[in-house]
């Protein structure tokens, strides 16, 4: 039900600065901010060591590229932000459709992984790291863990939720088992699963953050972490804008794929 | 399908047609039974062999602790009151975050849903920040607040909002538009307008963004508290994380899970309460 309410507001994508006039009004705060924001540090009315300027944030950030860290530190966390989400996305989409296809999967499994759902996956973090060391392997199955539920929710409630006048319309066509499912469950539960692979991503995503502050020595929330430590703030924001930037990139990709997979549904 | 329960004479037949039953979605006294029962097949068959497993020393004690190992530490911390001291820092936490998350994204929501103007010049830049992880900003805020109480709080207050503040928008700013003609037929003054059809049909949806807020307000300070912390839940677990205790950091994370389960079945039973007229106009 949580998952379902928050889609809500995942639906109406932010109508963000529209075009023309009404949208541009929406800029104003923004630039407002930003050059106050730099005004104020230049005249040292704010400390620049707790508020960087954005032209400070900006220098950091070219620092930054210009020794190569950066590129390191990225790499790092695609690797276990991806390796994670396929894993346990994967699993969430297997198991989904087990449990979604038979009715005696759901009575024997379903119960169980709700109940296993409510564990907040942030709190395992010790268990993972007491088993698998602090090394990629905890880090990468607190993500995988993380990105299961959506999916496995998503596409459960997808194939339920499929339409069962199609289903009569398959009976009467004599479709097998097989093509039942390849050609009316899987191409009807498209809309729901883009919708578990976009919150499995977000969960992938903040995981990450929290798997990479609490121990290890790459990644972007390591580089925060350790900005932090040496109050270089310029670099946290970096750190902030990066995460923010690559969850909105994964999200548009996950969009448009979902696009280019649902032409043939005029309706939407 | 019925040979797998297969059994002895008569019971056979009756429980294979209440599996049957079951199967094609019907419900009585007696499939309801079945289905308690086969769900509950799966987690028992788990924890026996978890026991099991840690009994015959097949698996190590110190990266698995048994299921009555866990039961006892719980005891334990029970009885000796260090579970509910620490419990209860937590819970002051999260309801102080919650409530200051909550409070100013009303606020905030309801403005902005009100007055088309603010709207328009605030919430592109609510919707920029929005898409920033929240827990990415953890650092940040450590980094502006220090590790004490105050950046807990601000962590989870910031959890808490923005659920709140999206759902409270969304609702004031989609109201049916028949409503607003009803309104307007009727020739309702600004103060009824806003007291008898806005804020009610807003109901609904800004209940739901609290239940959603109290969920990632209630995830925010399990992250705040594993980030450092001298007292509450998440304390004691990094305390018996470090001193090799996992039985413990098991009880706190079977705490963290029921809680959040209870705190959020409460919230849905106080929708259904609060939401009783609706269903009355729509049944």
């Amino acid at each position: 039900m949580r998952a379902v309410v928050s889609e809500k507001n995942n639906i109406k994508l932010p109508t963000f600065f529209g075009k023309g006039l009404k949208g541009a009004i929406g800029w104003i705060i923004p630039i407002a901010v930003l050059v106050t924001w730099q005004i104020l540090g230049d005249l040292k009315l704010i400390k620049t060591l707790i508020f960087p300027t954005p032209l400070m944030i900006w220098d950091s950030f070219l620092w930054l590229c210009q020794n190569g860290d950066l590129l390191d530190h990225i790499n790092g966390t695609f690797f276990r932000t991806f390796l994670g989400f396929f894993i346990g996305g994967g699993l969430g989409l297997i198991i989904g459709l087990f449990v979604g296809l038979s009715k005696i999967c759901e009575i024997l499994l379903n119960s169980t992984v709700q109940m296993i759902r409510m564990i907040p996956h942030i709190s395992v973090t010790f268990l993972f790291v007491l088993w698998l060391g602090i090394g990629d392997a905890s880090k990468i199955m607190l993500i995988a863990k993380g990105s299961f539920f959506p999916l496995y929710i998503f596409t459960f409630l997808g194939i339920r939720n499929v339409d069962n006048k199609l289903f009569e319309v398959t009976k009467i066509l004599g479709y097998s088992r097989l093509k039942v499912v390849t050609r009316l469950i899987l191409p009807a539960t498209i809309p729901q699963l883009v919708l578990g692979i976009r919150q499995s991503l977000g969960i992938a995503w903040g995981s990450l953050v929290v798997a990479e502050m609490m121990g290890s020595s790459n990644g972007l929330g390591y580089l925060m972490m350790d900005a932090r430590a040496m109050s270089d703030t310029a670099t946290v924001f970096v750190g902030i804008i990066l995460f923010t930037i690559f969850a909105k990139l994964t999200d548009s990709i996950v969009l448009w794929i979902e696009k280019l997979l649902l032409r043939w549904n005029t309706t939407s | 399908m019925s040979q797998s329960y297969s059994g002895s004479g008569l019971k056979v037949n009756k429980d294979a047609a209440s599996l049957k039953q079951l199967l094609q979605g019907g419900s009585n006294w007696n499939t309801a039974w079945l289905h308690f029962i086969l769900s509950a097949i799966t987690p028992v068959f788990i924890i026996l062999v978890w026991q099991w497993a840690g009994d015959t020393n097949r698996v190590s004690g110190h990266l698995l602790p048994t299921p009555t190992a866990i039961l006892n530490a719980f005891i334990d911390l029970s009885s000796s009151g260090v579970l509910l001291s620490e419990f209860l820092v937590s819970c002051q936490r999260a309801i102080i975050g919650v409530f200051a998350g909550v409070f100013f994204a009303l606020i905030l929501g309801i403005t902005l849903g009100l007055v088309g103007i603010l709207y328009r010049l605030i919430d592109p830049t609510m919707q920029l920040l929005r898409l920033t992880p929240s827990l990415a900003v953890a650092p940040l805020i450590i980094l502006w607040f220090g590790f004490g109480e105050t950046s807990k709080i601000v962590i989870i207050a910031l959890g808490a909002f923005f659920p709140m503040y999206l759902s409270t928008l969304q609702s004031l700013r989609e109201i049916d538009p028949k409503l607003m003609e009803v309104s307007k037929v009727l020739a309702f003054t600004p103060v009824k307008h806003l007291t008898s059809v806005l804020l009610p049909s807003a109901v609904p949806g800004i209940l739901s963004g609290f239940r959603m807020a109290v969920a990632y307000g209630w995830l925010s300070l399990v992250v705040a508290e594993l980030l450092g912390s001298q007292a509450g839940i998440g304390f004691l677990m990094s305390h018996a994380h470090t001193n090799a205790q996992p039985e413990v950091v098991f009880v706190g994370v079977i705490i963290f899970a029921v809680m959040g389960k209870v705190i959020d079945s409460s919230i849905a039973l106080l929708e259904r309460k609060l939401l009783k007229w609706r269903n009355a106009i729509s049944g």
